[in-house]
C-alpha cells in the first residue's frame, strides 16, 4: 500500500486531536499492545495448522470468547478463512497473502 | 469533550425527519415525491436504522436488507432529500408557528465531499475494538465504513479508539482525513417535524434472575439477528463464548416486558413474532439443533401471522408455555433454565439445559425530547398521540410522529403509519401556508 509523508498541516492537525481527546491513554496502549501480540501468536500458530477457537484459547491462555473475537476481526480484515469443522466447531486457516485481497471485503 | 460552533443553518426545509430507520425515510420519500423539500437528521454513520441489521422479516421471511438498501438508495439519491447522518437532534423550539431545531453535527474527521469509501484507511488502520454495530461480537477499526451497505459509502474515524498514529492520512488517496475537525451545533429552521425516532432494547442484565452477566450465551435478540444475517460478525450462527455451532437454542419472551417491576408493564409486540422468525431461520441454519420457544401467550395478531406461528409448530419448533423464572450458567457455557410451565400440571417445575439462550427483551423509546421539546411523552415513554383518529398528531402543532417512537410496532405498521405521517405533513403545510397567503392578502386590500 502507497504511503505518502504527512504534510506540515496533518502533523499540526494529528497533534490538535491527539490534545484533544487528551492525549492517549494507559487503557488505549495495553489495549494496542495485546491486541498487536495476540495476533501475531495466532498467525504463528496457523501458519502449523489451522485451529478452532478453543484450541486458540487453550494454547495462547485466554479466553474462548476473546479468541472467537480476534478470529472474527482477523476473518473481516481478511486474513484468515473457514477452513471445515472439527466436531462442534469451525476450523480457521491463515491466508496466504496475495489470496488475502481476494477474500477481505 | 470536543469544542462546539454555533450557527444557523442557511438551508431552510419544508420538513425535518427526526430519525433515518426505515418509518424516517418513509416520511422523508412520501414527502419529498410531493415536491417538499425534506431534511433526514441520522445520529448513526448510516440510515437503516435497526431493520438494515435484520436478517430477515416476518411474516413473509424476505430478505431485511434486500427491502431497506433500495428505500435507503432512492432517499440518498432524491433531489429534494437533503441527508445528515452522525447528526443528533438534540431540542426543538417552536417561535411563531416555526420549528427551531438544534442540531449537533458530530465531527467525523473525514471530508465527505473527498472520501470516495475505498476503505484504504481501514485496512491501513491498527486499532481495532469490538463493534457496537455487532452488537460487540464483530470488530471494527478506529476509522471506516460502518457497514458493507451502508449510505453513505463515506468513512468515520472514531477518536475515543484513535492511537493518533497518522497511517490513515498517508494511505488515503484523496487526503480526505481531516483531524483537526470540530463538531458544530446547527440550528435548521423549518414549518414541520416527523418525529421517527425509533427504540432501543432495555438491557439483558434487567431481570437479574436470568444472569445475563454471568454468561457469553445469554444474548440480545438483535445479536440472534446479526448471527442469522449473511454479513454478520461469525457469516454464520455460532455461540459468542467459545463458536461452537449450537445444538439446541432457547428463546425466553417477555423477558424485557409486561413486567411492572423493571418499568416496563406494557407488550412489546413485535417480540413473539421475530422469535417465531428466528426459530424458522435457525431451523434451516441449524436443521439438527433443538429450538425451543418459552412464552407466556403468542402475540400473533397481523395479518398472515397466525399462519407464520402455525408454519414454525409444523416446522419442528417446541413451543413450551410457560415463565422463565431463573437461568443458571452450568458447565461448558451451558445454561440451566428454571421453568414454571402450564403444560403438565403433574410436573410443573421443569428444568430444562440449553447452549445458547436468546432473551426477547423489552423496546423502550430511543430519544428522550422531554424538556428539550414542546412534544408531551406518555406515561410508558413513547411520544403521547392525544387522537385516537390521527396516530400520527402530537401535542405540539407541526411535530408529528411515526413508527415505533409512538410505540412498539412491526415494520408493516411502522411503514403504513410514516406514510400518514407524510400525509398529515402535507396537509398541514397547505393550510398554514394558505392561511398565509390569504393573511397578506388581506392585508394588501385593507392596507
Ligand atoms: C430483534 C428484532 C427483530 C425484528 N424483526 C422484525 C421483523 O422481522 N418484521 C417486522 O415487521 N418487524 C421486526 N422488528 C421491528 C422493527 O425493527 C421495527 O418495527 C422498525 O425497525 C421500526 O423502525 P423505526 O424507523 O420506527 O425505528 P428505528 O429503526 O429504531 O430507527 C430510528 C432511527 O432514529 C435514529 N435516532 C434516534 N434518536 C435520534 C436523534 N435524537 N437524532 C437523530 N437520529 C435519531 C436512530 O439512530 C435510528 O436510526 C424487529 C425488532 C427487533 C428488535
Ligand atoms: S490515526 Fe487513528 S484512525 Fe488513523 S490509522 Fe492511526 S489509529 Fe487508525
Ligand atoms: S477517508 Fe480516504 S482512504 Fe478512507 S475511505 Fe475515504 S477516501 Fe478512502
Ligand atoms: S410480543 Fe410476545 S414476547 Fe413480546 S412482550 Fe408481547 S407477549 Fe411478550
Amino acid at each position: 500500500m502507497a504511503m505518502k509523508t504527512l504534510t506540515a498541516q496533518q502533523k499540526q492537525a494529528l497533534t490538535t486531536m491527539r490534545e484533544r481527546i487528551g492525549g492517549i491513554s494507559e487503557e488505549k496502549k495495553q489495549h494496542a499492545k495485546q491486541l498487536k501480540a495476540a495476533r501475531k501468536a495466532i498467525i504463528q500458530m496457523l501458519a502449523e495448522k489451522p485451529a478452532t477457537a478453543p484450541d486458540i484459547a487453550a494454547a495462547l491462555n485466554m479466553p474462548s470468547d476473546e479468541a472467537l473475537w480476534h478470529l472474527t476481526g482477523m476473518r473481516k480484515y481478511g486474513q484468515i478463512i473457514e477452513a471445515g469443522e472439527e466436531g462442534d466447531y469451525l476450523l480457521y486457516a491463515l491466508v496466504v497473502s496475495d489470496q488475502a485481497a481476494a477474500t477481505s471485503h | 469533550m470536543t469544542p462546539t460552533t454555533e450557527q444557523s443553518n442557511a438551508y431552510r426545509p419544508d420538513a425535518l425527519v427526526v430519525g433515518g430507520g426505515i418509518a424516517g425515510m418513509q416520511s422523508a420519500l412520501d414527502l419529498a415525491d410531493q415536491g417538499l423539500k425534506v431534511m433526514l437528521v441520522e445520529r448513526g454513520p448510516s440510515i437503516g436504522g435497526h431493520m438494515i441489521a435484520l436478517a430477515k422479516v416476518f411474516p413473509t421471511l424476505d430478505c431485511a436488507s434486500c427491502i431497506t438498501a433500495p428505500k435507503m438508495s432512492a432517499s440518498s439519491h432524491h433531489d429534494n432529500i437533503k441527508i445528515l447522518v452522525n447528526t443528533e437532534v438534540q431540542g426543538i423550539q417552536t417561535l411563531n408557528g416555526v420549528h427551531h431545531v438544534k442540531l449537533l453535527k458530530k465531527a467525523t474527521y473525514v471530508n465527505f465531499d473527498k472520501c470516495i469509501g475505498c476503505r484504504l484507511c481501514e485496512y491501513a488502520c491498527d486499532a481495532e475494538y469490538p463493534d457496537p454495530l455487532e452488537e460487540g461480537l464483530g470488530a471494527k477499526r478506529a476509522i471506516g465504513v460502518a457497514f458493507t451497505n451502508a449510505i453513505p459509502q463515506k468513512a468515520v474515524l472514531d477518536p475515543e479508539l484513535c492511537a493518533t498514529c497518522g497511517t490513515c492520512a498517508r494511505v488515503c488517496p484523496t487526503d480526505a482525513i481531516e483531524f483537526d475537525q470540530q463538531a458544530e451545533t446547527v440550528i435548521v429552521q423549518t414549518d414541520a417535524v416527523v418525529v421517527a425516532s425509533g427504540f432501543a432494547l432495555n438491557s439483558l442484565n434487567v431481570k437479574p434472575q436470568y444472569n445475563a452477566a454471568r454468561s457469553k450465551n445469554i444474548i440480545s435478540a438483535l445479536t440472534m439477528e446479526r448471527l442469522l444475517a449473511p454479513h454478520g460478525p461469525y457469516g454464520r450462527v455460532l455461540r459468542p463464548s467459545d463458536g461452537k455451532i449450537p445444538s439446541s437454542v432457547a428463546f425466553v419472551q417477555c423477558a424485557g416486558s409486561r413486567d411492572a417491576s423493571i418499568g416496563v408493564s406494557y407488550c412489546s409486540r413485535v417480540c413473539c413474532m421475530y422469535a417465531i422468525k428466528q426459530a424458522m431461520l435457525l431451523s434451516g441454519a441449524l436443521p439438527i439443533a433443538d429450538i425451543t420457544i418459552y412464552y407466556m401467550d403468542i402475540r400473533a395478531f397481523g395479518k398472515g401471522y397466525e399462519q407464520f406461528y402455525q408454519n414454525a409448530k409444523a416446522m419442528g419448533v417446541n413451543f413450551v408455555r410457560g415463565k422463565v423464572a431463573r437461568i443458571d450458567p452450568v458447565d461448558d457455557g451451558d445454561l440451566s433454565l428454571h421453568v414454571e410451565t402450564t403444560e403438565d400440571p403433574e410436573n410443573f417445575l421443569q428444568e430444562h439445559r440449553h447452549d445458547l439462550v436468546v432473551l426477547a427483551q423489552g423496546m423502550l423509546p430511543d430519544w428522550d425530547m422531554s424538556g428539550t421539546t414542546p412534544v408531551q411523552r406518555s406515561s410508558d415513554g413513547f411520544v403521547a398521540t392525544p387522537m385516537l383518529t390521527s396516530p400520527t398528531l402530537t401535542t405540539a402543532q407541526g411535530i408529528f410522529v411515526a413508527g415505533v417512537a409512538a410505540g412498539p410496532k412491526d415494520i408493516v405498521d411502522t411503514i403504513a403509519e410514516a406514510g400518514a405521517a407524510a400525509m398529515q405533513v402535507s396537509q398541514y403545510l397547505y393550510q398554514k401556508r394558505s392561511a398565509n397567503v390569504s393573511e397578506s392578502q388581506t392585508a394588501v386590500l385593507v392596507g
